[in-house]
């Protein structure tokens, strides 16, 4: 789609000479889901336009464990919003509702996120770790990590993991 | 030749065959197995292509050669000057070679720059109208990739789509792109999916969309399919299932339906949840039909999961039961002419070429031979990690068939 995504890339260069201290390179979209399904490090910060956004974010979502665990936000000029990076497959599951089951890391890790934004990186920092160290230890972890907890359990760990 | 002509003819219309309106299917289907003990010799084109291409073209000659399989090749490379009958590099004759055959096998082709001839891949879909990609997708034992388990065949509407080729410029800074779905192409990609999908024995299609945002486009896709699930229900078909998600309107007939065949479960799929699925559990996918630019990404990261276009077998299936199998990897300029290239991407693909001329005996031999000599590990070649030629490679196939 030359014109289409010719005029998004055009954009891109115009941008990239402002920042010559970072590396700036383009890849085609096929191309791009087939490296991050065999090696995804090569990748860090990876700008698309939206369909293939929705491809890629889910693609490298469910690489690095899932829509339960990641965060995401919505940036705007005047606002931003900040929810759990992609909702495939993990909205308006009943029985999970029911049971009290859902899996809180990702709306935690946004939340740390939106601490960001808002310039309190320590904070940010303090919350990121005792989630990450709840996950590390594997003793409370709800059904999509694999464990049998209750979103209760997880909170409760992550606050009793926080300095 | 009779025998060669009545292949033929069931080979491009077994799906007509295989309805209810033919009163004795298998007799005709056991009448053709019955000839295909190969006396004639098949006539197919072979593009070797550039590069690595005429090496591994031999390759999959040498193979087939010791595999008894009788195919007279007709050979055609891509010429140094534009064709006008064609507008590009690619002869009227070599057109015309797989018009004639209607099976052909092609190698990696480098694009010539330039302007003022169209280029070769467009070629070829154009006139030869070939309006489904097929590329199966099994992961190679013994060759290690974060994902095992995957056996699945993606289909890809290849001729419309967001590739349309319609942009225009509205005013600076702003483009518009035309996404074009029309009933008739995507009918004829589901019936082959689903033709398809009975020939080879798999339980289920699963059609990918966006339809929730692209209610007009998609939803026509997955309007199609409904038609088709409903056809083959009535064809007692219950093998055939469809996981579809549709736009809000179609919701409720595809409810509907399902909930006369309990015994099928019912799913539903967009885009985004499949990419999901993809890279989590490989394994939850059969057979996969999407339109183009869908298909194109997502053909691309199931090549991925298995360890590249190196290993990837690729088969376009054109109007009239045409069929051009080809190798999807570039020419690797860079190796060519130092026996160094892995031709198991051809090799697959003449396999699947094999299967749609319904040659199964031969095409399981060769494919086991292919699988076995990578899951020894003692031949492999620089890609796969190892140190072997292509010719020591191609023997070692050939040993073990």
């Amino acid at each position: 789609m030359k014109l289409a995504d010719g005029l998004f890339l055009e954009s891109c260069q115009e941008v990239t000479t402002k920042y010559p201290s970072i590396k700036y390179n383009e890849i085609i979209g096929d191309n791009c889901c087939m490296k991050l399904v065999s090696k995804p490090e090569q990748f860090d910060v990876m700008v698309t336009p939206n369909l293939y956004g929705n491809l890629v974010a889910n693609t490298a979502a469910g690489i690095a464990g899932g829509t339960g665990v990641l965060p995401g936000g919505n940036v705007g000029a005047e606002h931003a919003v900040f929810e759990q990076g992609d909702s495939a497959g993990n909205v308006g599951k009943d029985k999970i509702m029911e049971q009290k089951k859902a899996n809180p890391v990702a709306l935690l890790f946004s939340s740390a996120l939106m601490l960001r934004h808002l310039q309190f990186p320590s904070f940010a920092d303090r919350l990121e770790s005792a989630v990450k160290s709840v996950i590390l230890e594997g003793k409370s972890r709800t059904k999509d990590l694999g464990g049998d907890s209750t979103t209760q359990e997880v909170v409760d760990a992550a606050i009793a993991n926080l300095d | 030749m009779a025998t060669h002509l009545l292949r033929r003819v069931l080979g491009s219309r077994s799906s007509q065959i295989l309805s209810a309106t033919n009163p004795n299917p298998n007799s005709a289907l056991t009448v053709a197995r019955a000839y295909s003990v190969d006396t004639t010799p098949i006539r197919a084109t072979l593009f070797p292509g550039d590069g690595i291409g005429p090496e591994i073209a031999e390759s999959v000659k040498k193979v087939f050669t010791e595999a008894d399989v009788h195919i007279d090749w007709e050979e055609h490379y891509v010429g140094t000057e534009v064709d006008p009958r064609t507008q590009s590099f690619l002869t009227w004759e070599s057109l015309e070679s797989v018009r004639r055959n209607k099976i052909g096998l092609k190698g990696p082709m480098a694009t010539p720059i330039g302007k003022g001839h169209r280029s070769l891949n467009l070629t070829l879909r154009k006139e030869l109208n070939l309006y489904a990609n097929v590329r199966p997708c099994y992961s190679l034992p013994g060759y290690k990739t974060r994902y095992d388990n995957v056996d699945l065949v993606t289909i890809r509407e290849n001729t419309e789509g967001e590739y349309s080729g319609l942009e225009h410029q509205v005013v600076r800074g702003v483009v518009e792109s035309l996404k074009i779905i029309t009933r008739q192409a995507s009918l004829r990609v589901a019936e082959y999916a689903f033709h398809y999908a009975k020939a080879h024995g798999r339980e289920r299609v699963s059609a990918i969309h966006k339809a929730n945002i692209m209610q007009k486009t998609d939803g026509l896709f997955l309007k199609v399919f409904l038609f088709l699930m409903i056809k083959y229900r009535l064809l007692d078909c219950k093998s055939m299932l469809p996981c579809i998600n549709f736009g809000l309107v179609y919701l409720q007939c595809c409810r509907e339906v399902a909930e006369k065949y309990p015994e099928i479960k019912y799913e539903e799929v967009v885009i985004d949840n499949c990419c999901m699925m993809l890279v989590k559990n490989p394994a939850l996918f059969d057979v996969l039909v999407m339109p183009n630019l869908y298909g194109d990404i997502i053909s691309d990261l199931c090549a991925g999961l298995i360890g590249g276009l190196g290993l990837t077998p690729s088969c376009n299936i054109g109007e009239g039961g045409i069929a051009l199998a080809e190798a999807v990897h570039g020419s690797a300029p860079d190796i060519a002419g130092k026996n160094m290239a892995n031709p198991t991407a051809l090799l697959l693909s003449a396999v699947t070429m094999l299967r749609h001329l319904e040659l199964h005996d031969k095409a399981d031999r060769i494919q086991d031979a292919i699988l076995k000599t990578i899951a020894e590990g003692k031949y492999r070649t620089a890609d796969l990690g190892g140190s072997s030629t292509t010719t020591d490679f191609t023997k070692a196939i050939c040993d073990h068939l």
